[in-house]
């Protein structure tokens, strides 16, 4: 659990974060968002002490973070950036064990670690494994910063607008494996981007915040349905039911394909029920069963 | 035989024609400079003897105009024969003037004119022929793909081969520079070595003052202009004016502190050579330094600090690695300077290839300069590769993946 009490960061005359109050569920994704500057990368960066709050207490697992050593604090909490910052002297498995090396690990559980590491992100350990971090795509790279976060098996996840770098499609298909990935392992993650879908996709809580101030904490339902304020209400936008059928996940849609592994979503299956000749197709829901799906039946899905 | 030009193809680039041309024109100097150069005895004015003095056969230089031209026909309108038809020049234009060379002196010694006393040296063709090889092997190397390197590089072995016995048969026993050195041959060992001892160890020493320097230099901004400053002032200092500078404070401080004098500690030899090398040494080391840690990106560094690292361990694990290539092109630089440095410590009694290069300055023998001259290049050149060599090795992620400029 991460709770902020009252957290305030000033750069000089400017508030980067004011007066933050927020708690992180254990096992959830929070995802900060917000237009550039609003304080969501600093807010991630007090958490593992990168940066020093100049008013208020972070607390993790229940202790102040003044109280721990940053070091070993760090080991606890995996990091992805944006520009992934692999370390360019040594090898795909070295970057990933790097932290279990830190943490004095024998080698050869290292590699091992390594080499689960890479299946769990979607590489292929025999071929990426001795591979310099020059000779990825951004794709591959960004896997595996996931991979090197991941690699203690630390309970937190801080990501720094992870998908940013990369082109759509990579992006997307990010986007679900780290779904995947997080539905396995449900690590506590706070993430960053200023992508709305990207968080209506990924976050069971989404952190709005605006000039320093959290605007509304909530699931991307309640963003989406009750804005509190004129400011949310914009920044989610008019579309903003459309985005909500992208919070609905099903298994299968009829006459939908996508991406290698990639799963439909309430979006995709309106559209096909719009050009469909009857007035309902059939999907099948993520716990296997079939369902005739019409518009009144996507209309309760989306309300709950 | 198609085959063999098919795979050639496949495992070579084509060759420049700019360092081709480089390689043929000065090769014409063999035919109208000097082959032969000859000095009735050991500081007298010589001779030189060109190819229409002598009555030498042709057909090395046919052969020789003959290679050029295929070589021109080749990469012009036959580019898959280019790589053996470079390969056959290159062997050509080095053996060939060492053959004439050497008739030469077959045909002088055979006219009386090679007696004791007389002395031999390559004519200032063979010189320039030189490096017409020298191009044309560079070009060779640079063009055949790796696997084939290894197979030209024997192929240059051969012809070095060639050219020595060519050299050490009579009557060339009197080249000049191969007279001076057997005169001297136990001298040319021990001073090849002291040379070794005080550049090898001034690189030593300025490598354990510089590092940690330079260091400082990146840690604390505000010493860094100082550091610097005294460093890059040093260098600015002439060699000579350095050892005629310490000489005083040396003396002095031998006389006031015995046990210094008796570790060997005065004003000329040894001691003021090793320190003024070092100090030459200095700035290469310190400036490399400083550059390689402050390239480190910060993003790297930045996810190093949050993986969990000390700052200690991201020293050591992140920006050391990281840096090392560059520090090590700054050792290389310093390397290959105190090896030209440590000439110029033959004046002060320390020794080294430069005492060859003084007493021949001072006798007014030249031959005895190029005894000095020529091991001191080599040695440059030995110690720049090996430092190269380790600097790949130093770079291999950058290296391999190409992407990282």
């Amino acid at each position: 659990m991460i709770r902020f009490h009252g957290v305030t960061k000033r750069y000089g005359e400017k508030t980067a974060v004011d007066g933050l109050d927020m708690t992180v569920e254990n096992g959830s994704v929070c995802v900060l968002i917000g237009p550039s500057g609003c304080g969501k990368s600093t807010t991630l960066r007090m958490i593992n002490r990168l940066l020093e709050p100049d008013e208020g207490t972070i607390e993790v697992d229940d202790k102040a973070l003044r109280d721990y050593d940053p070091a070993s604090l760090r080991l606890r909490i995996g990091y992805v950036i944006q520009s992934v910052g692999l370390l360019p002297h040594m090898r795909v498995w070295q970057n990933i064990a790097l932290v279990p090396r830190l943490l004095g690990w024998e080698k050869p559980r290292r590699r091992e670690r390594a080499d689960e590491l890479l299946d769990i992100v979607g590489l292929d350990p025999e071929e990426y494994r001795d591979k310099y971090p020059a000779q990825l795509s951004g794709g591959e790279a960004q896997r595996v910063g996931v991979a090197r976060a991941l690699a203690a098996d630390p309970p937190y996840l801080l990501m720094d607008e992870p998908f940013g770098a990369v082109d759509p499609l990579t992006r997307a298909t990010l986007q679900q494996s780290f779904r995947d990935i997080q539905s396995r392992l449900k690590k506590t993650v706070v993430l960053v981007t200023h992508d709305l879908d990207e968080a209506i996709y990924l976050a069971d809580r989404i952190a709005l915040m605006r000039d320093g101030v959290l605007q509304q904490f909530g699931s991307p339902a309640e963003i989406l349905t009750s804005p509190v304020n004129e400011f949310v209400r914009e920044f989610v936008g008019s579309d903003r039911m459309l985005r909500m059928l992208n919070t609905v996940e099903l298994g299968a849609v009829d006459g939908w394909s996508g991406a290698d592994g990639s799963r439909p979503t309430l979006r995709d299956a309106l559209s096909q029920l719009l050009s469909a000749p009857e007035r309902s197709i059939r999907v099948g829901l993520n716990d296997g069963s079939q369902e005739e799906l019409d518009f009144d039946r996507i209309r309760e899905m989306v309300l709950p | 035989m198609i085959k063999v030009q098919r795979w050639l193809a496949a495992n070579s680039q084509p060759i420049a024609l700019l360092p081709v041309a480089v390689s043929l024109v000065p090769a014409a100097g063999i035919f109208f400079m000097g082959i032969i150069h000859l000095r009735p005895n050991r500081i007298a004015d010589g001779e030189a003897f060109r190819f229409a003095d002598l009555a030498l056969p042709v057909a090395p230089v046919l052969a020789l105009a003959i290679t050029a031209a295929v070589l021109v026909v080749a990469a012009r309108w036959a580019r898959q024969a280019e790589i053996p038809a470079l390969a056959l020049w290159a062997v050509t234009v080095t053996i060939v003037p060492w053959i004439l060379f050497h008739m030469a002196a077959v045909e002088l010694f055979d006219a009386g004119r090679l007696d004791d006393l007389a002395r031999v040296s390559p004519g200032g063709g063979v010189w320039v022929a030189l490096v017409a090889a020298l191009a044309a092997w560079h070009e060779l190397l640079r063009s055949v793909r790796r696997s084939l390197r290894g197979l030209v590089v024997a192929l240059l072995l051969a012809a070095l081969a060639f050219v020595a016995v060519q050299i050490a048969s009579p009557p060339l026993e009197r080249i000049s520079y191969i007279v001076e050195y057997n005169v001297r041959s136990d001298r040319f060992l021990d001073e090849l070595l002291q040379h070794i001892r005080l550049s090898g160890s001034a690189v030593a020493f300025a490598t354990l003052i510089g590092v940690p320097a330079g260091m400082i230099a990146y840690r604390h901004r505000r010493l860094r202009a100082a550091i610097l400053d005294v460093t890059s002032t040093i260098q600015t200092i002439p060699s000579l004016a350095m050892f005629g500078l310490l000489i005083a404070p040396l003396a002095a401080l031998s006389r006031a502190v015995p046990t210094l004098r008796a570790m060997g500690v005065s004003g000329v030899g040894t001691t003021p050579a090793l320190i003024a090398l070092t100090l030459y040494a200095l700035l290469p080391v310190v400036r490399n330094t400083l550059t390689g840690l402050a390239v480190v990106p910060p993003s790297v560094r930045e996810s190093g600090q949050a993986m969990g690292m000390t700052r200690r361990q991201r020293f050591w694990m992140v920006e050391v690695p990281l840096a090392l290539p560059v520090l090590l092109r700054g050792i290389r630089t310093a390397a290959v300077q105190a090896v030209g440095n440590t000439t110029v410590a033959g004046l002060i009694g320390a020794g080294g290839l430069g005492w060859f290069i003084f007493q021949g300055l001072g006798q007014a023998a030249t031959d005895l300069v190029v005894l000095g001259v020529i091991p001191i290049v080599g040695l440059a050149i030995v110690v720049d590769r090996v430092f190269q060599g380790l600097q790949r090795l130093s770079a291999r992620g950058e290296v391999e993946g190409g992407t990282r400029a």
